[in-house]
């Protein structure tokens, strides 16, 4: 039953999107122009042409040239806003920049740069991702500037955003002018972290004899009178508000080994033991350790640093994925 | 209450200006409390803004509401009407202003302005009225702008700018849609009364008091004529017909003539209304009149019309349809040689023969007397002509007062007064003789403006004469004071006063008093020319004046054709419009890296080596460091710049790299260029 009634406005929505990636195709960068611009009245300019209308119905009951005049002075502003409107968008240059990959949950980054048309002010330009909140931009003293957008990321692996709108509805409010971009960009989706106790079977296993300074998969011990030399990063800053005395956090850490991070260490599900690994890799990369990664197929060395941590994300990220949109 | 929503800076200070310059034209007319209200709630609305106060509360909202209902209720009387309308309006539009929680509000704030600025002109239509409103919407036009823009821009100037641009291309289409969308008759009939009184006649005139209509100077009506105008001494602007006196005031009688079925359409043809045009010396002309409030016309006798929507009166006026209340204009033909009413009905002969029973027995004893001496009555008006010549009659504008038996009191004893006495007088002793006779008022000649040839007629030209029934020539008239006061009937009541120096006494700034000194008159009659303009070719642009304009250019117009000529010229003012707009763009290169490129190329062209089609910069080079080899390593590096810039770019899609880099490779090219 819904499904018959779906039917149309699938039809319709598939027509309207092979419509669209006919006239926009996906493109890293693309100039807008009368054929990607699409343009119609606002509500408020539809209010404001039944605004005029009783404003010449009165100029013509009253007789009164001038109330005509009046009409015809804002027929002739909303017919000078389309062009305007119009103007606003075109010749508006948009190209994909850089993206920032996220975790599950979070917000990926994807910054996109605009290029204005030549000696042209492109004022109150609104940038929106079907998902996700919109940007406002203008481009008055530069012709160009960089924009940073926030999309919220909710599946790992592959992630290439849905078309981006662009609109303006400047400089009367009266008419909206957009067009839908499909950018060709993409970013990948971390697995989330899931905070879990390092695997015991891996203690045993362990390659080097790994030995623990105290059993307890805790890092957090106590703390201790601050000496000149402490790790920063290691200052415990609320005790030090309340009590105005400097102190360090003692950290119970596993020795500075490699570990390894294994697949076969966990037996949950696959969304969730990746999770699992990935917590490790970011708490790791934190606690500078060097460790290496063993997927099924996969095996990444042992290694340490923000690039190596990169990598092994990259792999947690991919495993078993094929490109996801955010639908 | 939720004060989510900031009206933005830029839009705020626009809206503030354009409600205090909207509301400003209203002021005269405004209750004192009312503008009050504005200034408070616009202050509120200030203080919202700096966060001082907050909106108010509901109820406080309520009460102001219903106070502000209450007050206009009370001030007017009605809610409806354009007076009271107007006050709701405005009222509306502060509390608005106060009730702003969207963007929407705003923008039905913003609206509400354009509605202020049109009901503006229900009651000022002049030049400088309607330039000031186009600034007013100018800056409600530059507070819509305000409402869209982003809150990073704070500056109203640049807004202004915005909004000073959009006026100005929305000029020529106004005008294109002024001229060109078909006019049409009101869809319904609606009055609006101006509320407040207007000189101009009085249907009721009593002899022996105050003179005031002859002292002010403003305008009445103008006059164009499709020829020659007749001699001055011709022009009696009939206007109302007086058959009735009580003894003291004469006035339109009980029966009226505005009415069916003493006043029908002009093409009706009733068998009295085919007496009109008769005779030779046809004069047509138009009339643009201010507003009186009142349906009565000004036209010379015998006057018909060829606008189908004005009426004839049984006493042979034009009449309109409805009060006019906003400047008018109406085509007359009149034919100077008339007989009307040769047979005249028994009931128009006792209406106009009709006497109060009793009163003024000095007057009565002197038009049996003169009556019984006359053989016919063109004798008797002769007599009585003659009687106000040769006795000491006075014309001036400061008679004394009279009381009682008035008629004998003018006559006999203070033998001053000006138009209305003598009128009045003449009139009362042709009907104590039994002749038929009744005063008509109007207007008495005008002064000609030699910029554009027309007429200006004012309210100090208002006049009262006499129309006598004569036997075999039906109504005759009859001006008893230009036997007294020739000059007031051949140069205007001016020179009739000359010796009193009451002309415009009260009126010390008013420039129509200094019509002797030639200059200030050259300015006058200059200004009222423009002004004669305006009220011709705007405010009076109707169906018939579009139709008589339009088929000069055009040959014979009808609404098709005038439609397809309003989107016509719509559409080729757009374009013209767009191609101003969007003209930097067609044609130049929006890569300023190749248009740098492509002018270097241009000046080796002119070095007789040139680019040939489809060669590469690299190949290109080449050829140019054979031929300038002292230049081979400036040449090299510009090419260099080039291609990195232009191709690395288009490789790597990565556009924002480095618009520094860009910008210094294109500072760097444009070094090389100038060494070469």
């Amino acid at each position: 039953m819904f499904s018959l009634l779906r039917r149309p406005r699938a039809i319709f929505q598939q027509w309207s999107e092979d419509w669209l990636s006919r006239r926009l195709p996906k493109s890293r960068s693309l100039t807008l122009n009368q054929r990607r611009i699409f343009i119609l009245p606002t509500r408020d300019g539809l209010g404001y042409l039944m605004m005029l209308t009783a404003i010449f119905i009165g100029g013509i009951n009253y007789a009164n040239s001038l109330m005509l005049g009046i009409a015809f002075l804002l027929v002739s502003l909303f017919l000078i806003s389309i062009l305007h409107t119009y103007g606003n968008l075109s010749g508006l240059q948009i190209s994909a920049g850089r993206t920032e990959n996220a975790f599950v949950g979070e917000d990926a980054v994807f910054w996109l740069s605009l290029q204005g048309a030549a000696k042209q002010q492109h004022e109150s330009i609104r940038l929106t991702w079907q998902s996700g909140a919109g940007e406002l931009v203008d481009l008055i003293e530069s012709p160009q500037q960089q924009v940073r957008m926030l999309l919220p990321v909710h599946q790992r692996g592959h992630f290439s955003p849905k078309r981006l709108k662009i609109e303006t509805c400047f400089p009367l409010g009266l008419l909206r002018a957009w067009s839908w971009i499909d950018m060709d960009m993409s970013c990948l989706v971390y697995p989330k972290p899931i905070k879990n106790a390092y695997p015991e079977s891996l203690y045993r296993n362990g390659e080097e004899g790994d030995q623990l300074v105290q059993e307890g998969s805790d890092d957090f011990d106590g703390l201790k009178d601050y000496v000149a030399g402490d790790n920063p990063r290691h200052i415990a800053w609320k005790n030090y508000a309340r009590s105005g005395d400097l102190y360090s956090k003692v950290f119970v850490g596993y020795e500075d080994h490699e570990r390894w991070l294994d697949w076969q260490a966990y037996g949950d599900e696959i969304e969730l033991r990746l999770s699992k690994l990935s917590y490790w890799v970011v708490r790791l990369r934190d606690q500078d350790h060097s460790f290496g990664l063993r997927l099924p197929g996969i095996e990444i060395a042992p290694g340490r640093g923000e690039q190596h941590a990169r990598h092994c994300l990259e792999a947690l990220a991919l495993y078993q994925s094929q490109v996801l949109t955010d639908g | 209450m939720d004060n989510s929503y900031q009206i933005p800076r830029n839009s705020l200070i626009w809206l503030l200006v354009s409600m205090f310059a909207g509301i400003a034209p209203h002021m005269t007319r405004l209750p004192i409390w009312l503008i009050a209200v504005c200034l408070l709630c616009g202050g509120w609305r200030v203080m919202v803004y700096r966060s001082r106060w907050r909106l108010p509360s509901r109820w406080v909202k309520g009460v102001l509401v219903f106070s502000g209902i209450a007050a206009v209720l009370g001030h007017y009387g009605t809610l409806l009407g354009p007076e009271a309308g107007t006050a709701l309006l405005i009222l509306g539009f502060c509390f608005k202003l106060l009730e702003t929680h969207s963007r929407r509000d705003a923008f039905v704030v913003v609206v509400l302005g354009f509605f202020v600025v049109a009901t503006a002109f229900f009651y000022q239509q002049s030049m400088v009225a309607a330039g000031y409103m186009l600034f007013v919407c100018f800056t409600i036009v530059a507070a819509l702008i305000g409402l869209n823009q982003t809150p990073l821009q704070t500056h109203p100037g640049r807004t202004a700018r915005r909004a000073g641009i959009l006026m100005l291309q929305s000029l020529p289409l106004m005008v294109v849609l002024f001229i060109f969308v078909p006019r049409v008759t009101p869809l319904w009939s609606l009055d609006i009364g101006s509320g407040h009184a207007r000189t101009g006649l009085s249907d009721r005139i009593t002899p022996g008091d105050i003179a005031q209509l002859s002292r002010s100077p403003e305008l009445a009506f103008r006059v164009q004529f499709d020829q020659a105008p007749p001699d001055p001494s011709r022009l009696y602007w009939r206007a109302l017909v007086m058959d009735q006196y009580d003894g003291a005031t004469w006035s339109r009688g009980d029966l009226d003539m505005d009415q069916e079925p003493m006043a029908v359409g002009v093409r009706s043809r009733k068998p009295w209304q085919s007496q009109i045009a008769l005779r030779g010396e046809r004069y047509s002309y138009r009339v643009i009149m201010e507003p009186t409030d009142q349906r009565w016309l000004f036209a010379l006798n015998a006057a018909s019309s060829t606008d189908t929507d004005l009426l004839q009166t049984r006493d042979f006026r034009l009449l309109a349809d409805r009060p006019i209340s906003q400047p008018f204009s109406y085509a007359v033909v009149s034919h100077l040689n008339y007989q009307l009413d040769v047979r005249l009905p028994n009931w128009l002969a006792q209406k106009n023969t009709q006497l109060p029973a009793a009163g003024n027995p000095r007057a009565r004893q002197l038009a049996r007397q003169l009556a019984q001496q006359s053989s016919s009555v063109e004798q008797l008006v002769g007599r009585v002509l003659k009687l106000f010549q040769e006795q000491a009659f006075i014309y001036t504008l400061r008679p004394p007062r009279l009381q009682g038996d008035r008629i004998d009191q003018f006559l006999f004893d203070s033998q001053q007064g000006f138009c209305s006495h003598y009128a009045g007088a003449f009139v009362y002793l042709m009907r104590a003789a039994g002749v038929p006779a009744r005063v008509v008022a109007g207007y008495q000649g005008g002064e000609m403006n030699p910029l554009g040839d027309y007429l200006l007629v004012h309210q100090f030209d208002a006049h009262a004469w006499a129309e006598v029934w004569i036997p075999q020539k039906g109504w005759s008239r009859v001006d008893p004071t230009a036997v007294i006061a020739p000059s007031r009937v051949e140069q205007g009541v001016e020179q009739a006063l000359a010796s009193e120096q009451s002309f415009l006494e009260d009126s010390f700034f008013s420039p129509v008093r200094y019509r002797n000194v030639p200059w200030i008159s050259q300015m006058r009659l200059a200004l009222d020319y423009i002004n004669f303009a305006w009220h011709r070719s705007v405010l009076g642009y109707d169906v018939k004046v579009q139709s008589q304009f339009l088929s000069r250019f055009l040959g014979e117009i009808d609404i098709h054709k005038l439609g397809y000529w309003m989107v016509g010229m719509v559409g080729v003012t757009l374009a013209v419009l767009s191609i101003v707009l969007f003209w930097p763009k067609i044609g130049r290169s929006r890569d300023p890296l190749l248009a740098l490129y492509l002018r270097f190329c241009r000046k080796m062209a002119k070095r007789k080596l040139a680019r040939e089609n489809g060669e590469s910069p690299g190949d290109y080079l080449l050829r140019l460091q054979q031929r300038w080899p002292d230049k081979a390593a400036q040449l090299q590096e510009l090419t260099n710049l080039f291609s990195e810039g232009h191709y690395g770019d288009q490789r790597n899609g990565d556009k924002h790299s480095g618009t520094r880099g860009s910008q210094q490779r294109q500072q760097r090219i444009k070094v090389i260029l100038k060494s070469l």
